[in-house]
């Protein structure tokens, strides 16, 4: 206990030890602070705790290496081994007490972090509903389970590794490696940590919540699909892949302690190096005469330059025989191509392959590269600036006249063979990958930019890292310092301390990633300004190196020379001022950069301000016409818009609020003056002379000049694939609610009204109409020479003026408003399909996919005329745009955008794979009857007839074209993301036929109902009812199809036993739980029979929390497989909670899968 | 080439408050400058400053006229300097390491370099050992490649911190042999505990202690004023004590087990003194007495 006592008394008193109590104490109260979010999560809730503690967790390794190589190498560093060893301590006395002094450290600072986060939590609210209560259970819950297993673990694991070897960088080597595995991991679970979209295999996902040190992946596997009710509520529970991990870490950390308390050497060994054998040779007489003397030339250039020359060969040498670069350059390498292999070999959403297309493996590597080239520039910065010290070869060195400047400039640039080294390493992976995929297209100018745009973010922090630890000259301090400045001020934590301006962010330098189709050049510009800003930030700061470098005569003296300072300072200081200025003066002017706070000052103002406004009778739009001039290069456009606006409602319109998204050059309103105009929010009030009648219109017209902001790293006018809406330019003819504060608490703080979330009912469905009407549209764009510019409408003529080409579009029909503006390099093909114009538009080099897409648009076409109506417009557009837009398409009338590598780079030579391609073009051509030609009334469950019968004609087209297997497929995706989506639901999950918006419900479950109810109805009854409804709602220039048209429709055809059914798909919420039990295969008379038992269990969630239901009178479907091919259904009525079955097989054995098409949402599958 | 170095009135006090030098001045010229302390004397201190290592807070050092305070690089393109203790990189060969630390000399003729490096390797009987990585080697030789890489160029003065620690006494006797011969005709200021190679290859030295110069000057003129006051007895133990109180005991040696003290005293004490021989080390444990006593 003595040993122990002192163990710990040691490892408290470090200084390093009293920085990390500070760290996790913030740290911990952040996390606390950041948990209240929202209003429906509790703060403190269990799975907060393990959330957030658990990510706290992942530092842990940190402190431990600090305080590992404290215990157990620190007999060898400080020459006491002889003396512990001539002592009568017994050997696992010692081990162990060294091992619990690390151990107590450890639980201290998760104990100090769980403390502050509690505080955290506290201080940020006084709401008892965010609040779980102080009760011991939650924290034994966490502790138990997570941070006491998971620090004993890494304690004993690097202890043991530091104990064995008696080396400090064996110590951080094995730190690393567990991240590794840590990482390796959460990359096959898709960690909520990773921001990865695929669904995890189950059999990787229990794998990887075994391997992981740290248990997190287990946890997130336990919890992937927890609402926020079973967050705020549920204990995490010791169980399943969190059991086996815990038991199985801490059991091999039993048989470590074992080990080293046995087995291990006695005493730290004595780590001598080898001693030479060699015999000695007899001594030679010596004499004057063989000792030849050298002058040495130190005044020479040549001097500077080979002692540059060395040192750097020297330094380059150490780094690439030393092991922890080696095996991080390897990890690194091993990391990007397990990330690369798996985006590009079912990395998406529907395990959907890919080319590699250069822009794709770059956004890949991208982080890999930063993270570990910023993980060994921090850590060979100190080795670098500490060797000669560490090894104690310094006191000779320091005598020679080695100038030191060519010193710290031979440690910078072997620092810089760093990025220089991992960059050319995962270039050579690159090329590598594209080889072997048959991907011939070599772009050496991509690759070559992103050593500049990806790599020099890194050689700047070569530079700031190494001067910092020149200055401080303390290897951990500097080290610890440099973690600390980049975490606290050049990552995303920088925000949450309250920095914002990006010029007190040093080196957090804008990621910009290329797009096959617009090269690096989005956000290029701002990259270039704020990466001169930090690198003269960083010269002037090497200038400061001599005032804080208690070195050697030379350092104190020659450096600080007026002259040499002035020369030293001047430039970069100028540059640094200079540039800070004028990015400084570009925020403030485009009033682009606003601090948080002051940003959530002009929403309140706008609001306080405006809201008086928010119940004027609105206009509708009837026409629109827009000349609008693209400049590409510029990222720039001038408009001139005329609209022609209707009164749609039943009283007159005296005023008109316009709220602009855009500042306006001009505006006009017809009849109308400008009454009120701010000039914060650009808003203005118009009061017509004479009140707009009901029916009367009104013209409107105004100019917009844009040019984007220099910071802007902008989607919408790039310099090759331009994808312009008028979303982003219209000004709104109406208060924007969109522009109020969200946050309940901040409105609370601010004295606004709470803003009580707004329960949907049937009511809101039958309110009159305030959504988009059709309307006129014409249109007439130009853009630079060599570019073709798109809008929706059929292209009426182009001609050309100077360097510039013009196009005129006008549809035949009204349309909705909703339109883009399309401009790139295109590549053009024109073919038909039933007198459809089928015009392709795509980047020169992705021409590989459209002999299948336009295989796709076809079967689209032909399925959707023959089973619901004709197609409406005379042609059907569809053009690439860049890869930085987050979506797969959209469906504008006639016209659709294609995104670049979730479309043209998919890869579906290989048969058996699901066919992106496929289910992408199919989707969006539906979109052409559901969303344009059927428009819903745009309220609630408007998403169950858009993007609902858009997935149900995309899987309908998919299966006579692929099978039921790719009906499988697609249910396996929609039912995941049903269950997934549902998990960050803050309100209460609304039923299927009042949803607002709700990806999980429009593109999740909303298929499932459309299947369960085409099984009930049978196909070809169902269609009739969709056909009805495009007949009686499609085209109305006024939207007033709802989802209870919709519910009322199917009524009518549906039997009255089972109306029931249609009632709990779509007006309620029901889970089930379906199970096979006791089944067992029989033969007689050469068939086989299939006998067993099937269990359901039924939920209904409502308000008041879950019900109970029984399935009786319920039927389900029993889908037979045989070789993966659906051969026959068999329909069982369900009598209770279990029912038994006896179906016949046929004359072989064979697959039997209970409700094959996922018609009912099952918790059990997930 | 005649070269001096004139300290002046050199002070330096350490961050914890430690008086290190307090106004050292010496002037040293070509030949073997032998410089002798106790421990935590400033031995290390003076010859740390003088190497241009770390600064002074005042005084001076000259070196053939150039104040090496304001011009380092002077006296570091003609400086040897072997410290008492030093470590080597991992995985560097003794020529690879001397040829490195050759060119942060300034020898950046590649044959000069290498012809110097073979010969100082030979020197230091360490041509066998040429292509082993130095951290493998044992004391002795580490310290003999120590000695190598302080010869290296040309240097005028050669500052040598216990050179000869780790080294077997024949080795010693060669090393120190080299450094008086080539000690003719450049400064070889050499710090150490042994006295005797001092007065054996010295012709000047100086005794440093609590950071002040407390003698100076060849040996023979340190031993001289030591003539006729230099006295032994055999006494019990019981004596010693009475013994160390009376006279200025600069030595208790036990002679057979029993202690033979001897003392400095201007006359015979009585006649059971015997008159003893004197040495530089009588000289050097005198100046470590009280002057009262003295």
């Amino acid at each position: 206990m003595r040993l122990l006592s002192f163990e710990l008394r040691y490892q408290l008193r470090r200084f390093s030890f009293l920085l990390f109590i500070v760290g996790y104490g913030g740290a911990g109260f952040a996390l606390g602070v950041n948990s209240i979010r929202g209003t429906a999560e509790v703060g403190n809730a269990p799975y907060q705790l393990f959330f957030h503690l658990g990510l706290l967790s992942l530092t842990l390794v940190f402190p431990l290496m600090f305080m590992v190589v404290g215990a157990a190498l620190r007999d060898h560093q400080h020459r006491f081994t002889a003396l512990i060893g001539s002592t009568s301590v017994s050997q696992p006395t010692l081990v162990l007490s060294r091992l619990a002094g690390v151990w107590l450290g450890a639980i201290t600072l998760l104990g100090i972090a769980t403390l502050t986060f509690e505080m955290g939590v506290y201080g940020m609210t006084t709401d008892d509903t965010l609040l779980a209560g102080v009760y011991l259970q939650r924290w034994l819950n966490v502790f138990g389970i997570l941070l006491l297993p998971t620090a004993s673990i890494l304690t004993i694991l690097l202890f043991a590794i530091g104990w064995w070897t008696q080396n400090a960088r064996a110590v951080y080597l094995a730190a690393l490696l567990v991240y590794l595995l840590y990482w390796v991991s959460a990359m096959y679970l898709n960690s909520p940590l990773l921001a990865n979209a695929k669904p995890a295999d189950p059999a990787m996902l229990w794998l990887a919540g075994l391997l992981d040190p740290f248990g997190l992946s287990a946890f997130f596997d336990q919890t992937q699909f927890w609402t926020i009710t079973d967050k705020n509520t549920l204990f995490l529970q010791f169980k399943g892949a969190l059991l086996w991990n815990r038991l199985g870490w801490l059991s091999m950390g039993g048989m470590v302690i074992l080990g080293l308390s046995r087995l291990a050497p006695p005493l730290p060994r004595h780590h001598s190096g080898r001693v030479s054998s060699k015999a000695e040779a007899p001594l030679p007489h010596f004499s004057k005469a063989a000792y030849p003397t050298v002058l040495p030339q130190i005044s020479r250039w040549s001097y500077a330059q080979m002692v540059g020359m060395t040192l750097l060969r020297f330094q380059v040498r150490f780094l690439f025989r030393s092991l922890p670069f080696l095996l991080s350059l390897l990890s690194c390498l091993i990391i990007v191509a397990i990330e690369t292999y798996s985006y590009l070999k079912g990395g998406g959403s529907y395990r959907e392959f890919r080319y590699p297309g250069t822009s794709i493996l770059i956004g890949r590597m991208a982080d890999p590269l930063f993270l570990f080239g910023a993980l060994l520039i921090l850590f060979y910065s100190a080795e670098l600036a500490d060797r000669n010290q560490r090894v104690n070869i310094r006191v000779i060195l320091d005598a020679t006249p080695a100038p030191q400047l060519v010193q710290f400039l031979s440690q910078f640039c072997t620092l810089l063979a760093i990025p220089l080294t991992l960059w050319g390493a995962v270039v050579g992976l690159g090329i590598g990958i594209q080889r072997l995929e048959g991907f011939t297209t070599f772009n050496p100018g991509t690759w070559l930019a992103m050593g500049y745009f990806q790599g020099s973010r890194l050689a700047w922090l070569c530079l700031f890292t190494l001067t910092l630890q020149w200055m401080v000259r303390s290897k951990y301090l500097g080290m610890g310092l440099n973690a600390l400045l980049l975490l606290l001020l050049g990552s995303s934590i920088t925000n949450e301390i309250g920095i914002h301006h990006p010029l007190l962010q040093p080196g957090r330098l804008p990621v910009v990633l290329p797009t096959e189709m617009n090269g690096y050049a989005r956000g290029a510009t701002w990259f270039h300004l704020l990466h001169a800003y930090w690198w003269s930030f960083a010269l002037l700061l090497t200038g400061f190196i001599p005032a804080f470098y208690a070195g050697s005569v030379r350092r104190t003296l020659s450096w600080f020379r007026p002259r040499t300072l002035w020369a030293w300072w001047l430039i970069p200081g100028l540059a640094w001022l200079g540039i800070g200025g004028w990015i400084w003066r570009e925020l403030q002017l485009d009033k682009a950069y606003f601090k948080p706070s002051l940003a959530l000052d002009i929403r309140e103002d706008y609001e306080r301000k405006f809201q008086q406004y928010a119940d004027l009778p609105l206009l509708s739009y009837d026409s629109m016409q827009h000349q609008i001039d693209l400049f590409p290069a510029t990222a720039g456009f001038y408009l001139t818009a005329n609209y022609t606006l209707i009164n749609n409602q039943t009283e007159p319109v005296k005023q008109l609020f316009v709220s602009p998204r855009l500042p306006l050059d001009s505006l006009w309103i017809e009849g109308a003056r400008r009454e009120q105009a701010d000039s914060l929010h650009q808003t203005s009030l118009w009061v017509f002379n004479r009140p707009i009648d009901p029916g009367e219109h009104v013209r409107i017209h105004y100019r917009i000049h844009y040019e984007a902001p220099v910071f802007a790293q902008g989607r919408e006018v790039v310099a090759n694939g331009s994808y312009l809406s008028n979303r982003f330019f219209e000004p709104v003819f109406s208060y924007r609610k969109s522009k109020e504060i969200e946050d309940p608490q901040e409105r609370q703080r601010r004295g606004l009204p709470s803003r009580d979330p707004e329960i949907v009912t049937e009511d809101h469905l039958q309110e009159q109409s305030t959504g988009l009407p059709r309307v006129y549209f014409h249109a007439i764009v130009s853009t630079e020479s060599g570019q073709t510019a798109l809008a929706p409408g059929k292209q009426l003529r182009t001609w050309e003026t100077g360097k510039r080409v013009y196009f005129e579009y006008q549809p035949t029909e009204r349309i909705l408003p909703v339109v883009n503006y399309f401009s790139a390099r295109y590549a053009f093909r024109q073919r038909s399909f039933d007198n459809i114009t089928l015009e392709y538009y795509t980047h020169p080099h992705h021409e590989i996919n459209l002999d299948s897409i336009d295989r796709y648009v076809r079967a689209t076409l032909e399925y959707c005329q023959r089973t619901f109506s004709p197609y409406p417009f005379d042609h059907l557009r569809m053009a690439e745009i860049p890869s930085h837009w987050p979506f797969g398409g959209q469906a504008l009338s006639g016209t659709i955008s294609m995104v670049s590598d979730r479309l043209y780079l998919s890869d579906i030579r290989r048969p058996q794979q699901f066919n992106i391609i496929a289910k992408r073009t199919i989707h969006e051509v539906a979109h052409q009857w559901w969303g344009h030609h059927l428009a819903p009334k745009n309220t609630a469950g408007a998403a169950l007839l858009i993007e609902g019968l858009a997935k149900y004609t995309e899987a309908m087209v998919m299966k006579n074209l692929y099978g039921e297997a790719s009906l499988r497929d697609l249910t396996a995706e929609s039912h995941h993301r049903y269950f997934t989506g549902r998990t960050l639901e803050q309100l209460p999950e609304p039923p299927l036929y009042l949803q607002e918006g709700q990806g999980y419900l429009a593109y999740g479950k909303s298929l499932h109902a459309l299947l369960a109810t085409r099984e009930l109805l049978g196909e070809a009854a169902f269609h009739q009812v969709l056909r009805n409804l495009i007949n009686r709602y499609g085209q109305q220039t006024q939207p007033t199809l709802t989802t209870l048209d919709f519910l009322n429709a199917l009524a009518v055809i549906t039997p009255a036993n089972q109306s029931l059914r249609i009632q709990e798909w779509y007006r309620e919420v029901i889970l089930h739980d379906l199970s096979l039990e006791h089944l067992q295969i029989e033969q007689q008379d050469n068939t086989y029979w299939a006998r067993g038992v099937i269990r359901v269990g039924k939920q209904r969630l409502t308000e008041d929390g879950i019900e109970q239901l029984s399935p009786a009178g319920e039927w389900l479907t029993l889908g037979i497989f045989r070789q993966g091919i659906l051969t026959a259904r068999q329909r069982v009525i369900l009598t209770g909670e279990t029912t038994p079955f006896r179906i016949d097989l046929g004359p072989t054995p064979a697959t039997l899968i209970l409700d094959p098409d996922r018609t009912r949402m099952n918790q059990r599958e997930p | 080439m005649d070269n001096y170095l004139q300290v002046e009135n050199l002070y330096k006090t350490y961050p914890g408050g430690v008086q290190a030098l307090r106004g050292i001045s010496l002037t040293l010229q070509n030949g073997m400058f032998g410089l002798l302390g106790p421990n935590g004397a400033g031995k290390s201190t003076l010859m740390r400053t003088l190497a241009t290592l770390q600064p002074s807070d005042s005084g001076s050092i000259f070196f053939n006229g150039i104040n090496t305070l304001e011009h380092p690089q002077y006296l570091r393109q003609r400086l040897g300097f072997l410290p008492q203790e030093f470590g080597v990189y991992p995985g560097i060969t003794a020529v690879e390491l001397l040829d490195y630390i050759g060119i942060l000399k300034g020898l950046i003729h590649h044959k000069q370099r290498r012809n110097q490096v073979e010969k100082l390797l030979a020197m230091t009987n360490l041509t066998a050992h040429r292509r082993q990585y130095v951290h493998t080697f044992s004391g002795g030789m580490l310290r003999r490649f120590g000695i190598a890489q302080a010869l290296l160029g040309a240097p005028q003065i050669i500052i040598v911190d216990e050179p000869t620690a780790g080294l077997d006494p024949e080795e010693r006797n060669r090393f120190l042999n080299l450094l008086s011969e080539i000690g003719q005709d450049r400064i070889v200021l050499l710090s150490t505990h042994i006295v005797e190679d001092v007065e054996r290859l010295c012709q000047q030295l100086a005794i440093v202690h609590d950071g002040q110069l407390v003698a100076e000057g060849s040996p023979a003129d340190l031993i001289q004023p030591l003539h006729g006051c230099l006295w032994q007895k055999r006494v019990t133990p019981a004596q010693v004590d009475s013994f160390v109180a009376r006279y200025t005991v600069l030595q208790v040696l036990l002679i057979g087990g029993q202690p033979n003290v001897i003392i400095y005293h201007p006359t015979q004490p009585d006649s059971a003194f015997l008159p003893v021989s004197p040495t530089l080390e009588h000289a050097y444990f005198l100046t470590r007495q009280t002057p009262a006593k003295v």
